[in-house]
């Protein structure tokens, strides 16, 4: 019981808006699509949630996720795990969202001692490997499992933030009231649920080409809010 | 108890990093400009971090101004909450300034522009070594008697544009003596004008940069 109370606390934790981890400077692409009119209302935020976040979530970072979970402490073998993930993003601006993310959790976990996450940050420091390592899902993996988490809370704790720092983009792009987003979010609960439910695919592998490509048709030249 | 693992906490000796926060528009990109020269006749090997709110502008503007290296510039979007990425969340920031970091071995100084918010804004010092809060004359002479945080809390407080103070009614003087006061004893604030042909007050800041930051660890 002790055990398993002490690994919700640091789930909680690292769960929470106020842990620092820079997810919220990203809305997946969303910016895009209200700038271009392409998603309006509420209920449009919710079908890009449930038909393009979270199906992209669950083919592919999970499977990252589940690896790095298993292969905690194996410096090399996260390594390779996180190459393949290099290798296998598509999208060049998503990658780099995904890298900076995982950066950004890495040096907070570094710095509060998180077991792990200072060796591996050490090792992805390396120049030629700076552009190439640290995506968020491997991150995520070899975290929770510092943290003593197993791997389902692992993956509850992924797919929370990728929930609330899509919603909560909207709400920062003035599209989406806040008690509004947190009924998106209760309406969406049953959806997670059924995604956690499923069986984890054996290879990654993402088609959101509504969200993905809204995020690479970021128009740089006029006034965008979010890196993604 | 220990709150931090022992060996994380504690930054390697590299760059200084300063913190350059204020409302919209009080000068905090050109106070940039008007610096970069002075500690570049100095030695002292600089580069920026912008958190434009919306768009580039402030990093592609000091890009292409000439003044300085265009490598040495980047850019970190600040997702509609310029106070987020410098205080509650400034984790993308250091991201930013630990690549400066490793691509230019041989920097002194790291100036990281916050987007302009409001006189609530405060660095984290999980950031910044320093920070300075950047104001201006056209904003109202009651500013400093507002004690935001911003102002109170900051290592320096700059009160820009002094060059205009006539033309919005305000007493340069008054100003400054009334910031110093609401401040108090030990606590800098230094009039500027970092625009046109004469400026003033940037040599100022520049030596308490470079007095508060740069000499800390020369040995006694
Ligand atoms: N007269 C006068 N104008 C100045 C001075 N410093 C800046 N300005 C002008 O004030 C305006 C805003 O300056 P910026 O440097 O862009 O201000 P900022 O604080 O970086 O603005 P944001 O990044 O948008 O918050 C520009 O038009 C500058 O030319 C000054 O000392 N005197
Ligand atoms: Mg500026």
């Amino acid at each position: 019981m002790s055990a398993h109370s002490l690994a919700l606390i640091r789930l909680l934790q690292v769960s929470d808006t106020a842990f620092p981890s820079g997810a919220f400077a990203f809305s997946s692409g969303l910016e895009t699509l209200f700038n271009e009119g392409r998603v309006t209302k509420p209920e449009g935020v919710q079908a890009v949630l449930a038909e393009q976040i979270l199906p992209r979530w669950a083919s592919f970072d999970r499977v990252f996720l589940h690896a790095a979970h298993a292969a905690a402490g194996d410096l090399s073998k996260l390594s390779e795990i996180d190459a393949r993930c290099h290798l296998q993003s598509s999208s060049d601006r998503l990658a780099h969202a995904s890298r900076r993310i995982g950066r950004s959790l890495l040096s907070v976990h570094a710095r509060i001692g998180t077991p792990g996450a200072a060796a591996y940050r050490s090792h992805a420091d390396q120049p030629d490997l700076r552009e190439a390592r640290s995506y968020e899902p491997v991150m995520q993996g070899l975290i929770g499992a510092g943290l003593g988490l197993n791997v389902t809370q692992c993956e509850l704790g992924a797919v929370h933030s990728t929930c609330m720092a899509f919603v909560s983009a909207a709400v920062r792009l003035g599209r989406l009231g806040a008690i509004e987003a947190q009924g998106l979010l209760a309406a969406t609960a049953p959806r997670i649920l059924a995604t956690l439910e499923q069986p984890v695919p054996q290879l990654a592998g993402a088609f959101s080409p509504f969200a993905e490509i809204a995020a690479l048709r970021r128009n740089t030249t006029q006034a965008v809010l979010f890196a993604t | 108890m220990t709150l931090l693992a022992p060996d994380q906490n504690t930054r390697a000796p590299g760059p200084a990093r300063v913190g350059i926060g204020g409302p919209v528009g009080s000068g905090k990109t050109a106070l940039i400009e008007a610096l970069i020269p002075v500690f570049m006749s100095r030695g002292v090997e600089i580069a920026v971090v912008t958190n434009d709110l919306v768009t580039k502008e402030d990093a592609r503007r000091l890009q292409a101004s000439g003044l300085i290296d265009p490598a040495r510039v980047v850019a970190v979007e600040a997702g509609a909450c310029p106070h987020t990425v410098i205080r509650e969340d400034p984790t993308l920031n250091i991201a930013a300034a630990e690549d400066l970091e490793a691509r230019f071995p041989g920097l002194d100084l790291i100036l990281v522009e916050s987007g302009g918010d409001n006189l609530a804004s405060t660095f984290s010092l999980d950031l910044v070594d320093w920070w300075m809060f950047v104001i201006d004359v056209g904003q109202g002479d009651d500013i400093p008697r507002k004690r935001g945080p911003g102002i109170m809390l900051c290592d320096l407080l700059v009160i820009n544009k002094l060059d205009i103070a006539p033309h919005v009614f305000v007493s340069a003087d008054a100003i400054l003596a009334e910031a110093a006061a609401v401040r108090g004893e030990g606590r800098p604030v230094i009039g500027c004008r970092c625009k046109g042909t004469q400026t003033q007050g940037v040599s100022e800041i520049a030596d308490l940069i470079m007095r508060d930051l740069l000499f800390r660890q020369v040995p006694a």
